[in-house]
């Protein structure tokens, strides 16, 4: 096709009024640089942080605009880990990290655009980080993803940080700022929420779909109420302090994660309609009786999708009569499998997904703790028949497979039982010496042969 | 589902718009697709004239947008099936022809397709060289090599992997 390069170098008076109302002048070679600001900003505020300040070399039309970009996703930092490592981490905290603190500093203070639209930062929690004015400055400017991620740093001082979200929105003569009107994804890892602030936060963020808070000390008793709140994903994990959570009347809420808690909370859950996803993968060292009766018997019959962590230790040993709640609706368990021993079976798992009658996908992690011990080899069990296993099963995945004995027993008995088994997935584990990756290897392929066979 | 019709019968009916191209080739396009263009429903909102010259749209790109307007017109069709025709609109579609699309969207103001426009060019431009940007934009660096140092030194974070780590 042929390209309108009289166009391009004069105008023509037909269209003038047309050209007049947009505001184009199409003289020059160069139109792209003719382009509203608003179209730039927005070609700029979809590249990462640092290639969006790059543009400003392009040319001087391009000079300042990267200073308006809506995003800002500040590159992750990583520094690389070296040995000898307290030496490595005396080296970040005296000097990477106020670097990076620093430029982050400077990149918020050359930034010239009223809206923000994304603000994420994921660093480690040390000190001197002035993340009340991130905050501030993120809310001033409508933010709407707000995800501030900090990791603890063995060997280094911590920085202990607060949301402070009460002096934020009264610093205007004791007035609501609107600052939260916009807010629609608030992810917080090592910043510190108290129980008022959740509510507030709530009450302030019509639009919040998700909130994620993570590490915090602050919370202890969380309070989460309203028929109008959209929030559809909810998140309170690793909060050392924490007492009970209280979700009633959430009309949107879809999906729920609680892990890292202490063993005595309470959770308590009524009127949650929408309520299909329950995370409770990473409570660590629980056997599956520990961890199922804390999902809320309540939402036992919508639930479509479950996390969940556990031992292998047999149920039946710990409790003989402990009865495991039916999961009608459960599409899709993944799991998390602690193995300690090699000798571990997952005989428990069993009864596990029988009480899944309409289980479609069954995906299991093994975490294995003693992984460069070498296998004793031993005959392979022959489970006795069960009742139908779940028999929609459709996609069997396995992940961290090391090949153990009771690991190969486990995908041979589900290949041998399940007749709608359209998929399986077998990872072998990577992170473990080549003796034992090539063990899971040779194992990997009984699975198939096995499969084979049938 | 498109309604460009290409040198078809210039009699307007009722509700429609002819609408010609650099090229002089005309469309006929409905009127509920035309005043998705904020610039094209102020010209039928002006003058009676039912033609419309568009001196610097060509035909390939002008096709392209037509399609777009007369889909999102098309009442028949779900706001999903809409999003997943934009996202297949931009799909594919070489960078210089998104060139083109975005200064057609910018002119005649249709601004959900400028921005999707815009978002792909984005991701084109992603891990690209500055050198590759300012061929396939054909902006003219206008600075003095004095300033280009300038710039790099004051945004040396941004040139410096050492500062700012990413993946």
């Amino acid at each position: 096709m042929r390209r309108c390069t009289e166009g391009r170098k004069k105008m023509k008076s037909a269209t003038e009024g047309l050209a007049e109302a947009a505001g184009k002048r199409v003289d020059i070679e160069d139109r792209i640089s003719q382009l509203a600001d608003d179209i730039l900003i927005s070609i700029i505020s979809r590249l990462s942080l640092r290639e969006a300040t790059t543009t400003s070399i392009l040319s001087s039309r391009w000079r300042y605009l990267y200073a308006y970009s809506s995003r800002l996703d500040f590159p992750p930092f990583k520094p690389e880990s070296s040995p000898p490592f307290r030496e490595c981490a005396e080296e970040i905290q005296e000097k990477r990290f106020p670097n990076y603190i620093n430029t982050v500093n400077y990149i918020l203070d050359s930034h010239k655009g009223s809206r923000v639209k994304e603000f994420r930062v994921h660093m480690h929690c040390l000190e001197g980080a002035n993340i009340e004015r991130w905050i501030e400055f993120a809310l001033a400017r409508k933010v709407e993803i707000f995800d501030l991620q900090m990791h603890y740093l063995v060997g280094a001082r911590r920085g202990h940080y607060s949301l402070g979200l009460s002096n934020l929105i009264r610093t205007n003569s004791g007035q609501l700022l609107p600052d939260l009107k916009c807010l629609r994804i608030m992810s917080l890892s090592a910043v510190h929420v108290n129980d008022a602030e959740v509510e507030l936060l709530l009450s302030t963020s019509p639009l919040l779909e998700s909130l994620s808070i993570e590490l915090s000390d602050g919370l202890t008793n969380v309070l989460i109420v309203g028929h109008s709140l959209l929030l559809k994903h909810l998140g309170i994990t690793y909060a050392a302090n924490l007492q009970s959570i209280e979700i009633c009347n959430m009309m949107n809420l879809v999906s729920l994660r609680c892990y890292g808690l202490p063993s005595t909370y309470v959770l308590r859950l009524s009127n949650v309609p929408k309520l299909i996803e329950f995370d409770t993968s990473d409570q660590r060292g629980n056997t599956l009786e520990q961890v199922l009766p804390r999902i809320p018997s309540c939402i036992l019959d919508q639930l479509r999708l479950l996390k969940l962590s556990t031992q292998t230790i047999f149920i039946q040993y710990t409790s003989p009569t402990y009865m495991l709640p039916e999961l009608v609706n459960l599409k899709h368990l993944e799991l998390k499998v602690h193995m300690w021993r090699l000798t571990d079976n997952n005989d428990a798992l069993f009864p596990l997904v029988e009480a899944c009658p309409s289980l479609e996908e069954l995906d299991i992690k093994f975490l294995w703790a003693y992984y460069s011990i070498e296998f004793e080899d031993r005959e392979i069990y022959n489970f006795r028949p069960m009742k139908k296993l779940s028999p929609n099963l459709k996609k069997l995945k396995l992940s961290g497979y090391l090949g153990s004995p009771s690991e190969l027993e486990f995908a041979l008995f589900i290949l041998k039982h399940v007749d709608a088994l359209q998929e399986l997935i077998v990872q072998p584990n990577s992170d473990m010496s080549k003796k034992i990756q090539r063990r899971a290897e040779v194992t990997h392929g009984c699975i198939f042969e096995g499969e084979f066979e049938n | 589902m498109v309604t460009t019709d290409e040198k078809g019968p210039l009699t307007a009916k009722k509700k429609s718009v002819i609408i010609r191209s650099c090229d002089g080739d005309e469309f006929l396009v409905s009127e509920s697709a035309a005043v998705l263009s904020t610039s094209l429903k102020k010209i039928l909102e002006e003058k009676e004239d039912r033609l419309i010259h568009l001196s610097d749209i060509d035909n390939k790109t002008l096709a392209m947008v037509i399609a777009y307007l007369s889909t999102h017109a098309d009442d028949g069709l779900s706001d999903d099936l809409k999003r997943s025709f934009d996202q297949e609109f931009v799909s594919g579609k070489e960078f210089d022809v998104l060139k083109y699309l975005v200064l057609a969207t910018d002119t005649l103001q249709v601004t959900c397709l400028c921005y999707t426009v815009a978002k792909k060019m984005a991701d084109i431009m992603k891990n690209k060289l500055v050198e590759w940007v300012r061929r396939e934009f054909d902006i003219q660096n206008d600075y003095t090599p004095e300033a280009e140092a300038e710039i790099r030194r004051l945004d040396a974070w941004a040139w410096d992997d050492r500062q700012l780590e990413d993946d």
